[in-house]
Parts: structure tokens; sequence; C-alpha cells
């Protein structure tokens, strides 16, 4: 559950937000909607999930007495366990693993669980052993110390984040070249990616036997934004070369991509 | 030794107590907070950051095994700090890498659950993933999580990951307890457990092994509950104990053969202990059926395992047999954890107070816990340590011996921690027999660091270091790959190196190889090589220039017996990158700076 918790604090905390902007992977999320809607429906799998557990454990489980701490590790166990199950079920159909059928198997299990278990109890005279109850001790000291503590990891989590976002030195600008539709020798596609932690002002150039063919620009593009271009190449062979540059600079091409035309 | 049975109702009102619970909760965030200032300081290149990092988590473990060793402690208490520990010591693998995967192998678990989503189906095939889709459990709980909250896969896996881990410590603290009766027995086995090379880091990865062992412990503690009860009936274990087994079974090869294994030296010691005039059950019939789960999965569903695990085995034995015949000299001998000496040194030195405790109480504990089955099962199960420990002396063995501790740890630990309170029962003097066994078991615990993993070099964050796993993870490598992802169509084979390869594999969605990597090393491109990119299908090449700026800290670039590899004591030469720039066969497609990628015209020249 710590995961858990520090998923939500990214989705909470300006300064992990950043952080993770800057390293988060590039793949996407699965579904539609806000990181937040994202962590909400992520809760509600998971009480599903926990739910499942807690009656498949009362349902299949021998009724002797539950020692302190081990219905919590049957329950994650036993939720985790039925869906590794269901999804070797669901893998037999033809619709496979989709969303809906983890859905409907879920909640079929917990019917059928829930009712075995709820007959067990009603059923038996002898109801499983409860284990001793009574108060726990809690102080306002303790409460002190777990509230210092807690202070403590968020404390340590800033200080990672903020080292993560000071030193996320991966500043790059990306260049590239392709034939539009994968095949195609009459038209190019040119993209440009800005992946530096600021604003970036560049010209392209495409040149062909070292006469320049076009340029494009000034580009103004913001951290994480992309620019893309399709150019018309036909009747042309030969190496094209394609380079960005700083306008009014006389330093040398940033990034350089070339594609040979008329070659198979 | 066995100061507290499991509890009894007389002591409930003290059993519910929480103790040093809040100033050791305290302590251990102090731990957690200095070890991610040693990342931060890590990360800006101070020097001090290695010492923060072994402040950080001896202040984590230590005041938690200095309370698991007094007795009187009650076993809320106990339990508590378990699982204080377990939770602290994840928190420090989150801080090390907080948004993302960062280890090769959870990318290629990446993309098989990717696969899942995309298909809906399991078992998708594909040649770069080796086993992991015939053993989706990890995947298949990730795909559930992800498709119905929405979020990404690496979130969902993390998620999925972190959720096991309470289970994971509790499921030790149990079975500890179960089998020695003894909640005392049980905190110290289960904070020296947490001390194993692979638990900091490798068991709290995205990686199958880690999603597997949490059920593998619980699996144990249900046999085990089931076996040593009183009035447990039965000629096997419930539904309970065959599901979570089957999870085992189907989340990875090696846990499952662990979980069967050690149920097999329970019958045999079980039997052995019937002989002796002792109540044991031998679980016989849970065993053989469990191990016709396996054979049945790997007959039918994952065949390929057998070939997956030819290759180290063999590997490891033909070393060994050119030794013997004197054919091959021995490059690596005993692999020594590498970094400072300091560490090396701690590394022996626990090895040396794990062998003595193991061997010098051994006939003494054996003795004492004449009625329990399960703790002479462990007593027998932690001699194979020793083999580990002969592993580690063999050629290239060292890696196996590596993997394998996080199964030999779980009735080492219990085998330790009963030595150290049998050493205890013996020495004399106050100050002495507190010291002794706290002393000897923080030389285990820091021991055990200094030679986990991952190296000394990947310990910490920081800067970029070519082909180098953990340290070579960045976001230049890993927009490059999802840039070949979406404009190139999946499956297609890839020349790269080491630090690009499972980026390639899971964002790109291609296949990379290593089978026409020599390239790389030849000085200048022919006619002969263009045949050689055409002969391997090799569609695109990736270079990154970086390698010509370090060292790979793994040795090798490109695969483990290339030109110089173990050996180089130069970058590579940057004319051996370049030299694709005057192919006329190839385009400069992609350049980000310091990843160039290629594409490959034509089929034969």
């Amino acid at each position: 559950m710590t995961g858990f918790a520090f998923e939500l604090a990214v989705a909470a905390s300006p300064l992990l937000n950043r952080a993770y902007t800057i390293v988060t992977p590039p793949d996407a999320a699965v579904g539609p909607g806000t990181p937040l809607e994202h962590y909400l429906r992520l809760a509600a799998f998971l009480v599903l999930v926990l739910l499942t557990g807690f009656t498949f454990q009362e349902a299949t489980r021998r009724r002797t007495r539950c020692l302190e701490g081990e219905r919590v590790a049957t329950t994650i166990a036993g939720g985790l366990s039925l869906l590794v199950v269901g999804g070797l079920l669901l893998n037999l159909f033809a619709s496979g693993l989709t969303s809906f059928a983890w859905l409907r198997f879920l909640f079929a299990a917990l019917l059928v669980t829930g009712l075995i278990s709820f007959v067990r109890r009603a059923s038996n005279a002898s109801p499983m052993p409860r284990r001793p109850r009574g108060k726990k001790h809690l102080r306002p000291l303790d409460l002190a110390f777990f509230g210092v503590a807690l202070l403590l990891v968020v404390g340590g989590f800033w200080v990672d984040g903020r080292s993560v976002v000071q030193t996320g030195s991966d500043r790059f600008l990306q260049l590239w070249v392709l034939p539009e539709g994968g095949k195609s020798q009459s038209v190019l596609r040119i993209g440009v990616g800005n992946l530096e932690a600021k604003p970036v002002t560049l010209m392209v150039r495409a040149e062909l036997m070292h006469s320049t063919l076009n340029t494009w620009g000034p580009l103004d593009l913001a951290p994480r934004e992309q620019w893309q271009t399709k150019f018309d190449v036909a009747g042309r062979a030969g190496r094209i070369r394609v380079e960005i540059f700083r306008p009014g600079t006389a330093d040398g091409p940033l990034r350089t991509v070339s594609y040979t035309l008329g070659r198979p | 030794m066995s100061e507290s049975q499991a509890p009894s109702a007389s002591d409930q009102s003290r059993a519910l107590t929480l103790g040093w619970l809040p100033p050791l909760t305290l302590t251990a965030s102090v731990g957690v907070l200095t070890v991610a200032a040693a990342f931060a300081a890590s990360r800006h290149g101070e020097s001090l950051a290695m010492g923060l990092w072994w402040t950080g988590l001896v202040v984590v473990y230590a005041p938690v095994l200095l309370r698991q060793l007094q007795p009187g402690v009650t076993r809320l208490e106990r339990l508590a700090l378990a699982v204080l520990l377990g939770v602290a010591l994840l928190l420090v693998k989150v801080l090390y890498m907080p948004f993302q995967l960062q280890f090769s192998d959870e990318f290629y678990f990446w993309r098989s659950a990717m696969d899942i989503l995309q298909h809906h189906h399991l078992f998708v095939h594909n040649v770069s993933l080796q086993v992991k889709p015939v053993y989706p459990a990890l995947q298949e709980a990730t795909a559930a999580v992800a498709s119905l909250s929405g979020l990404s896969v690496t979130h969902a896996g993390l998620v999925v990951i972190d959720v096991l881990r309470p289970v994971y410590v509790v499921a030790l603290y149990l079975f500890y307890e179960q089998v020695s009766g003894s909640t005392r027995l049980a905190g110290i086995a289960s904070t020296l457990y947490m001390a194993n090379p692979n638990f900091l880091v490798f068991d709290s990865l995205y990686v199958y092994e880690a999603f597997a062992l949490p059920f593998a412990v619980l699996a144990l503690y249900l046999a085990a509950r089931w076996l040593t009860s009183e009035g447990a009936t039965g000629r096997l274990p419930g539904v309970f104990f065959w599901v979570v087994a089957l999870t085992v079974v189907v989340a990875h090869h090696v846990t499952s053969y662990f979980l069967v294994a050690y149920l097999a030296v329970w019958t045999i010691v079980a039997f052995q202990q019937r002989r002796s005039g002792h109540q044991a059950r031998p679980p016989l019939r849970t065993t053989l059926t469990l191990l016709v789960l396996i054979l049945a999965w790997i007959l039918f569903i994952a065949p390929g395992t057998l070939s997956y695990f030819n290759g180290p085995f063999n590997f490891v034995a033909t070393r060994l047999a050119g030794e013997a015949t004197g054919k091959l000299k021995v490059v690596h001998g005993f692999v020594r954890p590498q970094g400072p000496l300091a560490q090396t040194i701690l590394d022996l030195g626990a090895n040396a107070a794990i062998v003595l405790i193991l061997l010098g109480t051994f006939g003494f504990v054996w003795t004492r816990m004449a009625r329990w089955v399960g703790m002479r099962v462990a007593l027998v199960a932690s001699l194979g340590y020793l083999g580990v420990l002969a592993l580690r002396l063999v050629p290239d063995g060292a890696e196996l011996a590596g993997r394998s501790m996080p199964f030999i740890y779980l009735p080492l630990s219990l085998a330790l921690a009963a030595g150290l309170l049998a050493n205890r029962a013996r020495v004399g003097r106050t100050v002495v027999r507190t010291l002794l066994p706290f002393g000897a078991g923080m030389l285990i615990i820091v021991g055990g660091l200094a030679s986990g993993f991952p190296a000394s070099w990947a310990r910490l964050p920081g800067p970029y270091l070519p082909a180098s796993w953990e340290r070579s993870d960045n976001l230049q490598s890993a927009q490059a790959a999802a840039w070949v992802g979406s404009h190139f169509p999946g499956d297609q084979y890839l020349l790269t190196d080491q630090g690009n390869m499972p980026y390639m594999a899971a964002y790109g969605g291609e296949l990379p190889t290593d089978t026409a990597s020599w390239i790389m090393f030849v000085p200048t491109l022919t006619t002969e090589l263009q045949r050689a990119l055409a002969i391997h299908r090799i569609k695109l090449i990736v270079v990154d220039m970086r390698m010509s700026d370090g060292l790979s800290q793994r040795g090798f670039y490109y695969y483990s017996t290339e030109p110089q590899a173990y050996v180089r004591r130069q970058p590579l030469n940057r004319e051996l990158l370049t030299k694709f720039e005057k192919a006329d066969f190839l385009d400069r497609v992609y350049d980000s700076g310091d990843i160039i990628i290629y594409t490959v015209r034509g089929r034969n020249p």
C-alpha cells in the first residue's frame, strides 16, 4: 500500500508531479481520464479485490483460530490469487481478458464465495474462534512518534524528488526523417521534438547535394512539444540531409538525419 | 528458547500493547530520510553518499534487531516490527527509482503485460521475452489493474508489487512462528531474512520472482499450519492452499520448484521423525500433487522452460568440465562483491559468521527442538547454504548463487535465529549475552547488504553509465524506443547495446538481438557485413554514442564474449560507432544527440 500512497502523493504534490513529468516513462495511461480519476478507480478496484479475497478465504479456509495479521495476508493474497486464476479462466473464452470480463469474474467470485461463507457461518454451530480482543494502548506520545515519523518519510520523498528535478539532466532535442506512409519515396515526414527543460527556437533545413531545398522556422517549441511537416520530394534522387540549428548563430547543426531517395 | 508460544488468552492485555513500536517507527523513518539524503547526494555527485546510505540502512535495521532479540516482547509488537522493517526497506527501493521501471528485466514484463492488454489473451509468444509470457501471473494482475483503473502499465505493475509487501512480511513471520512455536524466533528470523542480498531491491522489482515469493511463503505457512495443528484433518490441505500454490506455479518457475523442494524435505524429515517415535505428518501427497501440477504446467504450457534453464546450467557445467580436464583456464575465481575492500571483508565476515553459527549450534538446536518437525526441516534445508557458498567458488556460479539467496535464506534465517539464541543461552555474562547475538546479527545483515543486489556501482542512483543496467536508465533511450514503437511495425530484429536493449524490446516493441553484434567491433563496413545484416534480418541499428565516453560497468557493451569483454580499460573507439555514416545501404533516420538510429535498406546486397 505504500506504493499506492506514494502514487497519490505524486498526483497531489506539485514538486513530485514535476519530477514525474521529467522522468516519466513513455507509456501512456491505459484508460481515459485524469490521474486523479485513475487513482479513484484504482481504489475502487482494490476494495473489490480485497472484498473478494476476504470472502474467498472465509469460504475456503478451515475453521481454526485466526492469528493476528493472518487475515490481512490471506485477504490480500486471496484476492490476487483469484485474479490470477480468473485470468486463466477468462483466457479460455474468445473475448479474453477485457475490463468487462474482469469485472464480471470478480463480481461472480464475490457472489459465490460470499454465499458460501455466509452459509458456512450460518450452519456452523461452533463459530470460528476469535482472537482475543482488548484495548490497544495507544498513548498521545505514541501518536506523536508516528506523526513525526510520517513527517520524516515525507521529508525523505521531498529531498529525493528535489534531487531528481535538479539533476534530471537528460535534456535533448530529437530530429527524425522517414518516408511518409512507410515506403513512399515522394513525400518525407520530418519531425522535431523538444525534450529540453526550457522552450527552444530552431530552424530546420533540408539539403540535397549541398544545396538547400527548403527551410522551416524559426520554430518555437515548448518543453515536450513536437513539430512535424510533410516534405514533397517527388522526382528527386540522392541522399537528402535534414538538420536543425539555432537561428542567428554560427554554430553547426544540432542534429542531423539523412535519407536516400530513389533507391529501394 | 521458545519463550513465547503462540499467544495465549492470559496475556492478551499485554499482547495488545505496542511497546517500542512507536519510537522504533521514528528511528526507521530517520533511516529512510538518511537514505533519501544519500540518493540525493549521489545524484549530485557527493562523495559522502555511500556513507549516508550505509548509515541509513543500519539505522533502519539495528534497533529492530535489538528489540527482536529481547525477551518479553509481545507478539503484536514483534509482528508490527517485522512489517515496519519490510515497509521501510520497500520505501528505500521506491526512493531509488520512484516513478519508473529501472532494472532491465522489468521492461520485459512491461512488454508482456502490454501484450496481454493488446491481445486480451495470455501466452502471447515473443522471442525476446523468453519464458516470461508462459508464467503470466504478475502480468495478469497488472493487466487487470491497468485495464480497470486506467493507470499506465508501469504504475499498475508497481502497485501490484507494492501491495504484496505486507503479505510477504506477515507470511514470513507467521511461517517462522508456526514452525518454531516461538514469537521471539519468528521476530529475529524475519529480521535476518530481510537482510538476504536480494530482499532490498531485487525482490521489490517488477519481476515474476518478486510476485511469486510472497505466495510461496504464504503457501508454506498454510502447509505448516495444516501439518502441525492439532486436530487438523484430511490428506491434503484445503482449497485456499491450492489456489495460492497454483498462483506460485503460474507465477514463477524457480519459486514453484523451491516450494515443492521444501515440502519434499519436510516429507523426508517427517518420516525420519516418525521412525524416532515423534509425532509428525509427512506431506507426501501434497508434495506429489504439487509436483504433478508443476510438471503439467511445464509440459502443456511452458515447455520452453527446460531449454531456458539449459543455458546457465550448461554454461557452468561446461566451465567446470573444461577446468577439470585442463582444457579451460579459470578466468573468474571466487567472485567477490565489486567495490571497496571493506565491503568484501564484510561479505566474507558475514559468511564466516553464518557458517560458524549454523554448524556450531546445529546439534544443540536439533536436540532442543526435537518435537518441532518444522524447525528440524528448516535446519536440514539451511545446510543448502553451504552448497550455495560452494557455488560461489565455481567459475560463473556467483550469479546462480546470488539468485538462490531469497530461497535458501528462508530456512537459514530461522536456523540462524535459533543459533543466536542458543549461543546466548550458553554464554554467561549479561553484556556479552546481549551484545554477541546482536553483533553477529548485524554482521550478517551488513554482509548481506554488501553482497546484495544491485552491484556496488549501481547501489546509488546517479549519472548515466553505458550498458550498465540500473545506471543505464535514461529518458533519452526511453524516448528513442518510444519513437521506434510509434514509427515502425513491431517484432523487427534490431541491433543495439545492453543499455538500450530493454527499452527497445518494451517501448519499441522490437526484437533486440545480439546475434550480429560482432558487426559493431568491425572497423569498416563491407558488403559482407551488409550480407550479415540481411542474413540476421536486422532492420534497425541503434547506436548510443555514450559508449565512447565511458566503460560499461558490467564488463561488456553488447555481449559477454565480445572483444575485450571484462578486461577493457578504454571506452569504445568512436570510429566504431560512426562507421555507419558512410554506408549507402543505411539511412540515418533519427538523431537525439547521443542516440542515432539507422534503418537498413534492401534485403541483399
